[in-house]
């Protein structure tokens, strides 16, 4: 039938022709055409021009309407409005009104003080909002009994605990991709150094060029804890929302590490996670697990390797101390009780590192 | 489940629409974001009153979110906010605006006024082109210049269209064809003042 247009308005009233220019749709069905008459080229051209001239000109309006705004006030009406102005006296004079007065009353009192005490911290919905200003976020909110995963158009894959929000922008920004969460999260970012990743989590900032953590960061929370899987992750935390990234102060975390913030001492501490897995990757198949007579020192080093974890001891004092053993894929700690129950010793973390204390072996 | 970005298709749309009608606030603003600009470039389209504009949309979605236990499935969400935005504008305008004329009048003063925009020339052409279109756009009569911005901006079919505006499908071709007339008077009244410019 299109192939009988002759007038540019016989292509204008077609709505699979306005559909391929306004939103490319029908691409195939067009270009074929194309192809078969190029005599209608110059016509399809023509028509092409002003609606996107029309498109043009209307695309460069209502830039002064402000979204934020106008869905304040409409929250603000909808709770307004949620209750009908319409008791009559009699209504007021029942009992039962009263107890439902005075309880509401009473949430209103536990809501404001929730209020109150919730002031000065970094919320979630703070951080998207000023987030907003620079790019429009996506929200994907896990309502369901299990965890989800999102794929980001940099194929990260963000797994997402139930309960647990996301925000993220459809298009990342060009030097650097931000994500806000409020909840529980496990994060595989795809790497690439030339555009850092940013998880904005209530005041807690991590920072990573391409690696995998986890971050539990719930509003209600006291704490905001930072997991590092693989790879390394800096970590800071920002009293306001700042999003022009200071990084002074910044913890380093490395895998098997995790960086926790109180709220309210305001604190950002370093420690080991609660069970350190063997590093996969930088276990060296050649290195025997089996130790026969050795001297504990060398065990040792062969431990900081398998975790990536620094083991500080006197290595004067226990060089003394051979033993035979053999190290499995368990636990850090179990293996560590195991040894320094034969040495005679006690260990303790610190500053996500672990001193080994033990008078020697004669 | 590997779920990749939220995409403009209406299947979404339909789903935002019934988890909204559940009560889900979050489906609620997620409707809102997505359509508040392109509702907005059609209001003021209506209207040019940037604040009616806002006032006007800001009542649709708090009638929605009101009435929502009412509301039926609908299967083309974005037509179902346009025509609740014109009926918005119809409720608070006490004038109807959209009782405008159809006749050309006003845009035949307006090409007596173009040779006093000689100055504009000196500039590139294309942006004169715009310029002069934009400038017709000015001269359509309310009416076409709803039906030219519900085709050419948001794209949408003559029954769609029709639908919004609550005419019939001849009328909405009738009213696209006097617009793309007097759009093409106005082009080539630009040319022949181009070529007068350049003569004398």
């Amino acid at each position: 039938m299109k192939h009988n247009y002759i007038k540019i308005q016989d292509f204008l009233n077609d709505d699979s022709f306005v559909k391929w220019i306004v939103f490319s749709e029908n691409q195939k069905e067009w270009q074929q055409f194309l192809l078969e008459n190029p005599d209608k080229k110059s016509i399809v051209k023509e028509a092409q021009k002003l609606i996107l001239e029309i498109n043009s000109i209307e695309n460069s309006k209502g830039i002064e309407l402000n979204r934020k705004l106008v869905f304040e006030k409409i929250i603000k009406g909808i709770n307004e409005e949620k209750y009908p102005e319409k008791p009559t006296i009699k209504f007021w004079k029942t009992i039962m009104v009263k107890y439902v007065a005075s309880f509401v009353l009473m949430l209103g009192l536990v809501y404001f003080f929730y209020e109150n005490q919730s002031k000065g911290k970094v919320t979630y919905k703070a951080l998207v909002a000023s987030i907003e200003d620079e790019n429009t976020l996506i929200e994907r909110v896990n309502n369901s009994k299990s965890s989800i995963k999102i794929k980001l158009e940099d194929s990260s894959i963000i797994t997402l605990e139930k309960g647990s929000k996301l925000s993220y922008p459809s298009h990342f920004a060009i030097n650097k991709r931000v994500v806000v969460l409020s909840g529980e999260a496990f994060f595989d970012i795809a790497k690439n150094p030339n555009k850092p990743f940013y998880v904005y989590a209530n005041e807690v900032v991590t920072k990573v060029l391409g690696t995998s953590f986890r971050i539990k960061a719930n509003e209600q929370d006291k704490k905001v804890i930072v997991k590092v899987s693989t790879g390394k992750v800096s970590v800071y935390n920002q009293r306001e929302i700042n999003l022009n990234d200071p990084e002074t102060n910044a913890l380093i975390l490395l895998p098997n590490q995790q960086a926790i913030y109180n709220r309210p001492t305001e604190g950002l501490s370093k420690h080991l996670v609660e069970i350190p897995m063997l590093l996969t990757e930088k276990i060296d198949k050649n290195v025997t697990t089996q130790f026969d007579e050795v001297s504990v020192n060398q065990i040792f080093e062969v431990i900081e390797k398998r975790y990536g974890i620094k083991l500080i001891f006197n290595e004067e004092l226990s060089s003394n101390c051979i033993i035979t053993t053999k190290l499995r894929d368990e636990s850090l700690y179990d293996q560590l009780d195991l040894i320094c129950s034969i040495i005679g010793g006690t260990y303790k973390e610190v500053d996500a590192q672990i001193i080994i204390e033990s008078k020697g072996c004669k | 489940m590997i779920c990749t970005d939220i995409n403009t298709n209406s299947n979404n749309d339909v789903l935002l629409w019934q988890a909204f009608k559940k009560g889900d606030s979050s489906a609620f603003e997620q409707l809102y974001k997505k359509y508040f600009k392109d509702l907005g470039r059609y209001g003021l389209r209506l209207n040019p009153d940037k604040d009616l504009v806002e006032d006007a949309i800001q009542d649709v979605f708090i009638d929605l979110w009101r009435r929502k236990e009412f509301l039926s499935d609908v299967e083309n969400v974005k037509l179902y906010l346009y025509r609740a935005t014109r009926n918005q504008f119809n409720r608070t305008i006490q004038k109807d605006i959209f009782e405008g004329s159809e006749d050309i009048n006003n845009f035949l003063d307006y090409l007596g006024t173009l040779s006093s925009e000689q100055e504009s020339i000196e500039n590139e052409s294309n942006q004169i082109r715009t310029r002069s279109i934009q400038n017709a756009m000015n001269n359509l009569s309310n009416r076409q210049a709803e039906a030219i911005h519900l085709r050419f901006y948001q794209g949408l079919s003559l029954d769609a269209i029709a639908l919004i505006m609550k005419i019939q499908k001849q009328v909405v071709k009738n009213l696209l064809s006097k617009s793309y007339i007097i759009l093409k008077i106005s082009l080539k009244n630009l040319i022949s003042t181009i070529l007068i410019f350049l003569l004398n």
